[in-house]
C-alpha cells in the first residue's frame, strides 16, 4: 500500500501540470480550484489500482480530471478575475504581454460551455480526433464539428473583445 | 480560420503553472472529499442513524410508558419510523458506490444522472415520510400528557382532522420537492443539459 502510494505520488508530480490547467480551465476562482484539484487526485487515487496502463498515463489522467470537473457537482463560489501564472527569468515586458495573452486565452475558455471546454483542452494537447472521441464517448464525425463550430464561437469572441 | 485556436494552442501549452511540492501531494490524499455527492451521502447516513436512535428510545418508552393509549399511539410511531430508517439506510447504501469517473465522459454524466435523480427521490419522499411520524408522534404527545389544549390540530371531529392532515401534507410535499428541487436540482439540470449538449449530432 504505501509503495503503491509512493508510486502514484511520483505521477502525480510528473503530470500534475495537467490537473492544474484543466483546473484553471473550469474554475475562474482559485478556492474552487483548489477544491477541483483536491477532488480529483482522490478520484485518481482512488481509481489508480483498477489503473492498468493500457491507456498513456496522461490520458488516464485526462479522462479522470475531465470526468470530475464535469460530472462531478462542487458548489461554486463567485467569479474573480484572478488569473496568474509562474514566471522565471522573464523579461518585464515580455512578462507583461505573456500575461495577457493567458488572461485573454482564459477569457475565451470562460466563455466555452463544459463541454466546449473538454474538447478545446484535449485538442490543445495534441489529442487527435479519434482520442478525443474515445475520451467523450461521441463518434469522430461529431468531434470534429463541434471542433469547427468552437472555431467560430472562439473567432466571434476574439473579435469582440479587440471591438 | 484556424489561426485563432492554434494561437490559442501556442499558449495553452506555452503556460507554466506553479507546482504543488511532492510531500504536499501525498498529504492530499488523506483528506476528505468536498464535494457535494459525498456530504448527500453522508447526510443519509447520519439520517438513518438518527431513526435508528429514535427507534430505540420509542422502544424505551414503550416499556415505560403507563397508559395504554399511549403505548398503542406509541406502536404506531415505531411502524412509521422502522420503514423511514430502512428507508434512509437503503437510499446510503444504493448511493454508497459513489460515481465510477473512469470511463467516457459520457459514460460518466450518465452515472453522475442516474445518481442524482435517486439522490433527489431519496431526499424527497424521505423527507414526506417524516411527515405521518410527525402527526403520530404528536397524537402520541397528546395522549401521553393529556396535554389536549396544546395541539390544537389535533381537535375536531375525525374528517377534519383527516381534512388537515391531507391539506398539511400537500403543503409539506410542495414545498418540500421545491426545496430539494432549489438545493440539488441545479446540480441534475447542469448534467442533463451537458449530456444533451454532448449527444447533440451536429450536422
Amino acid at each position: 500500500m504505501e509503495q503503491e502510494k509512493h508510486q502514484f505520488v511520483s505521477i502525480l508530480a510528473e503530470y500534475q501540470a495537467i490537473i492544474h490547467k484543466i483546473c484553471r480551465a473550469f474554475c475562474p476562482n482559485p478556492d474552487d480550484r483548489q477544491d477541483l484539484f483536491q477532488e480529483i487526485t482522490l478520484h485518481l487515487w482512488r481509481s489508480f489500482s483498477t489503473f492498468k496502463g493500457d491507456s498513456k498515463i496522461s490520458t488516464w489522467i485526462y479522462r479522470v480530471s475531465l470526468n470530475v470537473a464535469i460530472a462531478g457537482a462542487r458548489k461554486k463560489r463567485p467569479l474573480t478575475e484572478e488569473i496568474s501564472s509562474t514566471h522565471s527569468n522573464i523579461p518585464e515586458d515580455d512578462r507583461r504581454q505573456e500575461e495577457e495573452q493567458i488572461e485573454a486565452m482564459f477569457r475565451v475558455i470562460y466563455s466555452l460551455s463544459d463541454i466546449e471546454k473538454a474538447i478545446t483542452l484535449l485538442y490543445f494537447e495534441n489529442k487527435t480526433s479519434g482520442e478525443i472521441a474515445a475520451l467523450t464517448g461521441i463518434s469522430s464525425e461529431n468531434v470534429r464539428v463541434k471542433l469547427h463550430r468552437i472555431r467560430d464561437k472562439i473567432r466571434k469572441q476574439l473579435s469582440n473583445y479587440e471591438k | 480560420m484556424k489561426n485563432e485556436l492554434e494561437a490559442m494552442k501556442q499558449v495553452w501549452q506555452s503556460t507554466q503553472v506553479s507546482a504543488v511540492p511532492e510531500d504536499k501531494l501525498g498529504t492530499l490524499l488523506v483528506k476528505k472529499s468536498v464535494n457535494m455527492l459525498t456530504r448527500l451521502r453522508n447526510n443519509l447516513l447520519i439520517e438513518a442513524a438518527t431513526a435508528l436512535a429514535v427507534v430505540l428510545y420509542l422502544l424505551w418508552l414503550f416499556f415505560n410508558e403507563p397508559q395504554q393509549q399511549a403505548r398503542y399511539a406509541l406502536v404506531q410511531v415505531l411502524f412509521l419510523i422502522i420503514p423511514t430508517f430502512v428507508f434512509y439506510y437503503y437510499g446510503w447504501q444504493n448511493l454508497r458506490a459513489g460515481i465510477r469517473m473512469t470511463g467516457s465522459l459520457k459514460e460518466s454524466l450518465l452515472a453522475a444522472i442516474q445518481f442524482w435523480s435517486k439522490a433527489l427521490k431519496i431526499y424527497y419522499w424521505g423527507g414526506l415520510l417524516l411527515l405521518p411520524v410527525l402527526f403520530v408522534s404528536a397524537r402520541w404527545y397528546r395522549l401521553s400528557t393529556m396535554a389536549t389544549g396544546q395541539l390544537g390540530f389535533f381537535t375536531g371531529s375525525t374528517l377534519m382532522i383527516w381534512v388537515k392532515s391531507l391539506a398539511a401534507f400537500l403543503i409539506v410535499a410542495i414545498v418540500l420537492w421545491g426545496l430539494v428541487w432549489l438545493s440539488y436540482g441545479m446540480y441534475l439540470k447542469r448534467l442533463k443539459k451537458c449530456l444533451e449538449e454532448l449527444n447533440n449530432q451536429v450536422d
